[in-house]
């Protein structure tokens, strides 16, 4: 059991880097080049499978995990989905009522923002079962 | 009447169990406990602490490996206001 899930934990964080070094290959081709709108769509599609491929590494990875593990990563996640929710609410209200500089941010940035925060549920949660 | 719910976590424990002192009995570490029950120390150490109130079947399994029953095994911390049906 602990071998599998070691083996499940090294293919979740082994796609997980994949994806994000994928995204930030993306991230940085599509402001240095600008490439046409078709190889935008299709490496959209790409980074998607990606991060499916993450996901279902992630699920299996869940289910081999015992109760407590479980409640570790529900509660990091019930943390990350509040705070996501929270900061998309806060920048969209403000958005509509003062010009945000989309020149510094934009909605890609967010995408660590909901990462960072499922990391400092699990901290969290870590810490309250450790 | 507060309800016992598995998985549920606080500071101060509404269940009480032996686990520890089952575990001397047998001279097992956490991880032993956990090696034969077939999940993380962390989750031993989070039921034998208090911090998690285990499921049915992980109380049951930890019974058994003690070979004892799962009501000595853990003990209601308060049972004031709690009515025999």
């Amino acid at each position: 059991m602990e071998n599998t899930l070691k083996n499940n934990r090294k293919r979740t964080l082994v796609s997980a880097i994949v994806w994000a070094l994928s995204y930030m290959l993306f991230m940085f081709i599509v402001k240095k080049f600008e490439p046409p709108m078709g190889i935008g769509i299709i490496f959209t599609g790409i980074l998607s499978l990606g991060f499916a491929w993450f996901l279902y590494n992630f699920i299996r990875e869940l289910a081999h995990l015992d109760e407590v593990q479980r409640s570790i990563q529900l509660e990091a996640m019930a943390i990350a989905f509040c705070l996501s929710v929270l900061i998309t609410m806060v920048l969209g209200i403000l958005e509509m009522v003062l010009p945000l500089d989309n020149d510094n941010w934009n909605l890609q940035e967010l995408v660590a923002f909901f990462f960072l925060s499922y990391a400092g549920g699990l901290l969290w949660a870590r810490k309250k079962y450790a | 009447m507060q309800a016992v719910c598995s998985g549920h976590a606080k500071n101060t424990p509404e269940m009480k169990n032996t686990i520890k002192v089952e575990r001397a009995k047998k001279n097992w570490t956490q991880a032993d406990l956990a090696q034969r029950l077939g999940v993380s120390r962390q989750a031993v150490n989070a039921v034998e602490t208090g911090k998690f109130v285990p499921s049915t079947v992980l109380a049951l399994k930890m019974a058994l490996a003690f070979g004892t029953t799962v009501d000595q095994l853990f003990q209601l911390e308060d049972t004031d206001g709690l009515v025999n049906v």
